[in-house]
């Protein structure tokens, strides 16, 4: 299971992310107080620590400073939206850089997009007879070899990461398109339609009104 | 055209112009007086001559015993007297009416048709003509009953030829007498101007934002005076732009740290509120904790705004100045306060002097303004005290001031805390203020109210003993006056 450090001095923000990573399943601790955390982190428990900037005893950068040897990495999470402190964050080795307040599901993705970049996250799924590898970009169902394009297969990807949470249209393009193609949701709707026709899976992938698509939890359906 | 250049041009101008002038004025004059002495020398040559041909004219009638000499002897003699000057260089004729009759060898002079009418008429002239230059004079000459005229003519060239040879030289002389004053007046103009350029270049990098450059006062006095009002006039620059840079430094300050007080409640609602809305089954458990978390961030929220507010307005408001009785404002605070102080089981007292009572002393206040004074400060005792405590609120008169006190003996405060204590969002203990729902404003709201009554807040306080806050209110009609002491761990603003 994937580890995550949260070091936040607000309880409730701090329990607020902690209830957004269980979403998908990830370990979870806090620590509230600068030192305490640059302890932890020197542990080298955690694949992964969102850390908050302004903390008491030692802030962030420094933490980061301070820990920039043990591998861990580390995403930052600040109220500042200033683009020096962007720079000095990203310069100082940090993963990425997310500004409150933001949403569960912009925190989600974009911890998975990290984790990946680093090697950590998850390398196989199996949902039904579906079996996808993230190496090989290759996905089988019931051990025949299906075709996806690499759009499809991103979609896919990230519904297998993110099982039994609904994702916003707009959500899928920014994770999978880009934020340039923003608003064109249609193009959301019609690679949906392929997955589900190309893997069967119309019972499984389902609509939310409003709201976007959920992947539901294998044998509830 | 540059400053230099105009002083320069004009400069040389005049000195060559004056030079010349003063050449040109004394040659001229050298040569009018040597073409005058040429003139006198050629009179008496002239006369000269005349007197030879009288004379010798003279001596033949003599020797011949004659009474009269005939005209054709007369016109032999004179013509005998003017060969004896070939070679002298002068030229000799003689004419009778408009006709030379003499046959000698000299040069004739030329003929000037002026020069022989005014002769004919009976006087002396003289002409200059011709080239080379000549003078040439003429007299009538009476012989033997005769009427002649006798011109002699002088050569002067070489006169006019050395005032030329003069002109020259004094063409070349003024030539080089121009380029070296100029020469020496461009070093002398380019020195005495030095000090403007580096001025120049002084204003040139202050107003390219180097407010901290300054201008040595060097040279002649005016561009030390002139240094001097520049440097004067980049000083008030220089404090102008630091007061502002100031000014939009805590303003920065402010709104940075307002919009992390406000990003912070954000974060929770936003996040656990697209929580609330993606995970498929949510527990009746985790939907009451998710609400109430979102409910308190919305409510520190509300009180962030409502500080700000209130924060704004006192510090825009007109005020609504009014003499307000002190021990009648504090009976109302008290009734106010009492049920607030009974809420979280603290003890509220309410002190006020006797003489304060008795005489109805006023301070000349906004009633709103100084209960949202009093109210924030009797809030943050209550918040820095435990249940059981005690807050007190305390008047009483101090010559001509009265003075305000709220004191807790809660949990008190560092001295670095004391000194931040003011500033807008500064929280002592971050996590005790928001749980009671503060947003860092309540001091600096009450700083700005006490600065528009021009009253005097003191804070001191011991950590773990307690705070006393004095606001220090001028008693109305009273002259406003320091009558402050300092000492201990206090901070005055």
């Amino acid at each position: 299971m994937i580890r995550i450090l949260i070091v936040e001095d607000d309880p409730n923000i701090a329990r607020t992310i902690e209830v957004t990573l269980s979403l998908v399943g990830y370990g979870c601790e806090i620590c509230g107080e600068g030192n305490e955390a640059a302890a932890l982190l020197e542990s080298g428990r955690f694949d992964l620590c969102l850390l908050d900037v302004m903390l008491p005893g030692a802030d962030g950068f420094e933490i980061a400073e301070r820990t920039a040897g043990c591998g861990t990495p580390i995403i930052f999470l600040t109220a500042k939206g200033d683009i020096m402190d962007k720079v000095k964050g990203l310069r100082m080795g940090a993963e990425d850089y997310i500004v409150k307040p933001f949403e569960a599901m912009e925190l989600l993705a974009r911890i998975e997009v990290v984790l990946r970049r680093c090697d950590k996250g998850e390398s196989a799924f199996d949902y039904l007879d579906i079996h996808v590898d993230t190496k090989k970009h290759a996905v089988t169902k019931a051990g025949v070899r299906v075709d996806l394009t690499p759009k499809e297969f991103d979609v896919l990807l990230l519904f297998l990461q993110n099982i039994d949470v609904a994702i916003s249209r707009e959500r899928l393009l920014a994770a999978v398109w880009g934020y340039e193609y923003y608003g064109e949701t249609r193009t959301v709707d019609i690679h949906i339609q392929q997955i589900r026709k190309k893997l069967d899976l119309k019972q499984h992938l389902v609509t939310i009104p409003k709201l976007g698509y959920r992947l539901e939890r294998a044998g509830k359906a | 055209m540059k400053l230099w250049q105009k002083i320069f041009l004009i400069s040389l101008a005049f000195v060559m112009l004056a030079v010349s002038v003063t050449a040109m004025v004394v040659a001229r004059g050298s040569f009018t007086s040597g073409i005058e002495q040429t003139r006198t020398a050629a009179f008496h040559r002239h006369e000269y001559v005349s007197g030879g041909i009288v004379n010798k004219i003279s001596f033949e009638r003599v020797r011949s015993d004659k009474l009269v000499l005939a005209e054709e002897d007369v016109l032999a003699y004179v013509s005998e007297v003017i060969d004896s000057y070939a070679g002298s260089g002068m030229g000799l004729a003689v004419y009778n009416g408009g006709t030379r009759i003499d046959a000698s060898q000299t040069d004739a002079p030329a003929e000037v048709p002026d020069l022989i009418e005014a002769v004919g008429g009976g006087e002396t002239c003289s002409v200059i003509t011709g080239d080379p230059e000549r003078i040439i004079i003429g007299s009538p000459l009476d012989l033997e009953g005769y009427s002649f005229s006798l011109y002699t003519s002088h050569d002067i060239s070489s006169i006019y030829s050395s005032y030329a040879q003069i002109r020259n030289f004094i063409r070349i002389m003024s030539a080089l007498f121009g380029v070296i004053s100029a020469a020496l007046l461009l070093t002398a103009v380019r020195l005495l101007l030095r000090p403007l350029d580096r001025i120049n270049a002084s204003i040139a990098s202050i107003a390219d934002g180097s407010y901290d450059a300054r201008v040595a006062p060097e040279g002649s006095a005016e561009f030390a005076t002139l240094a001097r009002n520049v440097n004067i006039m980049a000083g008030a620059i220089e404090e102008n732009v630091e007061n502002l840079t100031e000014i939009a430094d805590r303003r920065k300050t402010f709104v940075d740290n307002f919009a992390h007080e406000m990003k912070t409640p954000l974060t929770s609602i936003v996040c656990l509120a697209d929580v609330m809305r993606i995970k498929k089954d949510l527990s009746e458990e985790e939907r009451v904790e998710y609400a109430d978390i979102i409910a308190e961030e919305a409510k520190r929220l509300k009180n962030l705004s409502g500080k700000l507010l209130e924060l704004t307005v006192a510090g825009h408001a007109e005020l609504e100045l009014r003499d307000i009785e002190a021990a009648q404002f504090l009976d109302e605070t008290e009734a106010a306060l009492a049920p607030v102080a009974a809420q979280r089981n603290m003890h509220l007292q309410v002190r006020v002097q006797e003489e304060v009572r008795r005489e109805r002393l006023t301070v000349r206040a906004d009633r709103e303004l100084l209960s949202s004074l009093i109210f924030n400060l009797t809030d943050n005792a209550f918040k820095a005290s435990s249940e059981g405590d005690t807050v007190e609120i305390a008047c009483l008169r101090k010559e001509e001031r009265l003075l305000l006190t709220v004191t807790d003996r809660g949990i008190g405060m560092e001295k670095e805390e004391l000194r931040r204590i003011t500033e807008p969002f500064y929280m002592v203990d971050k996590s005790r203020s928001r749980k009671a729902g503060g947003a860092g404003l309540g001091l600096a709201l009450c700083l700005e109210i006490a600065r528009q009554h021009g009253a005097r807040l003191r804070i001191a306080s011991t950590p773990g003993k307690g705070t006393r806050v004095t606001v220090n209110f001028p008693l109305s009609g009273a002259d406003v006056k320091d009558t402050e002491t300092g000492g201990g761990d206090e901070k005055d603003e």
